[in-house]
């Protein structure tokens, strides 16, 4: 998901009929410029090389979106297939958590995520927590920096705790369900649920998370 | 070993050598047309709330979820699939968006 607004300008995108390395190629109709869907960056005409800002979305089953954001409004249009459920997941190797912000990119499997769902990580100078939901197959990420303070998480008789105060988390929502941090919440980042060969083709500089060797 | 193994092994490395520096860089933008004309634009499309979205999204279908300023919207990727509907222009918490997988 993509603002659509360059300077002052607000951009209509349109499906260009066009593809590159099997990818869909995007047109705005104001200038005619094209734009790889994938890295959301203009590659042709007037607007080349401009970088749409990429928002904050989650890929995500319905049970888990609308119990995690009762406020939610959907779009509804009639269905154009009926294939894109959990189901999808069965086989996991083929799907990455991706986070790319121009300097820094960084990719972790699901297949790995599932045998590690809980990791304190980095991504670049940051400290981030990334969570999985294994039900849903969805990653949930957070700044593990609360007041200036590096929290590390853990798992705790079932619960995820911050090993600096022993409080609850909530990772869905990123927040202290428990302890001297309750009520506080992380900042949330987004990571891109892929498949393996799109990330790997369109951020060949990408670095991979990997389990430690034991 | 005759030289012609030599010029074999060679070429063998330099090819994985280039291979290799290839695979660092992203492909050159060479799109392909499949389809002459673009599509129409998505625009303005029609949103439920979450209970009337209920009665006709299965709870393990897959959505993207957007959230803008505390504004949330689902996306059913069913509903998002195929050429003509790749791409949605939205609005959201106040700010122009493409909803798109």
């Amino acid at each position: 998901v993509y603002a659509r607004t360059v300077g002052d300008q607000e951009l209509t995108f349109v499906v260009s009929g066009m593809l590159w390395q099997r990818s869909l190629v995007m047109m705005d109709s104001e200038t005619e410029s094209l734009w790889s869907h994938l890295l959301g960056r203009s590659m042709r005409g007037e607007l080349v090389d401009t970088q749409l800002e990429t928002l904050p979305a989650l890929l995500t089953d319905w049970e888990t979106w609308k119990r995690t954001h009762p406020e939610t409004t959907v779009m509804l249009m009639r269905r154009t297939a009926d294939g894109f459920t959990r189901d999808m997941y069965r086989d996991l190797r083929g799907f990455v958590a991706g986070m790319s912000d121009g300097e820094n990119c960084k990719a972790w499997s699901f297949k790995d995520l599932e045998s590690n769902p809980l990791i304190n990580d980095t991504f670049g100078e940051q400290p981030i927590v990334v969570a999985f939901q294994k039900e849903s197959a969805t990653p949930f990420v957070f700044i593990r920096k609360l007041d200036g303070r590096s929290l590390s998480f853990a798992v705790k008789d079932a619960m995820i705790v911050d090993q600096q105060t022993e409080s609850t988390w909530d990772m869905e929502f990123g927040v202290a369900t428990g302890g001297e941090l309750k009520g506080k919440k992380l900042q949330p980042v987004v990571a891109i649920s892929s498949f393996s060969e799109a990330w790997k083709k369109f951020h060949p500089e990408s670095e991979y998370w990997e389990p430690e060797r034991k | 070993m005759n030289l012609f193994s030599i010029v074999i092994a060679v070429g063998i490395v330099s090819m994985l050598y280039s291979e290799n520096l290839l695979a660092q860089q992203l492909p050159k933008f060479e799109p392909q047309t499949v389809i002459r004309k673009p599509f129409p634009a998505i625009v303005e499309p029609k949103h439920v709330t979450l209970k009337e979205a209920d009665k006709v999204v299965h709870p393990k279908e897959l959505v993207l979820g957007v959230e803008i300023e505390g504004d949330a919207r689902a996306y059913p990727i069913n509903m998002l699939t195929g050429p003509q509907r790749e791409i949605i222009n939205d609005k959201l918490g106040g700010q122009a968006i493409a909803a798109t997988w």
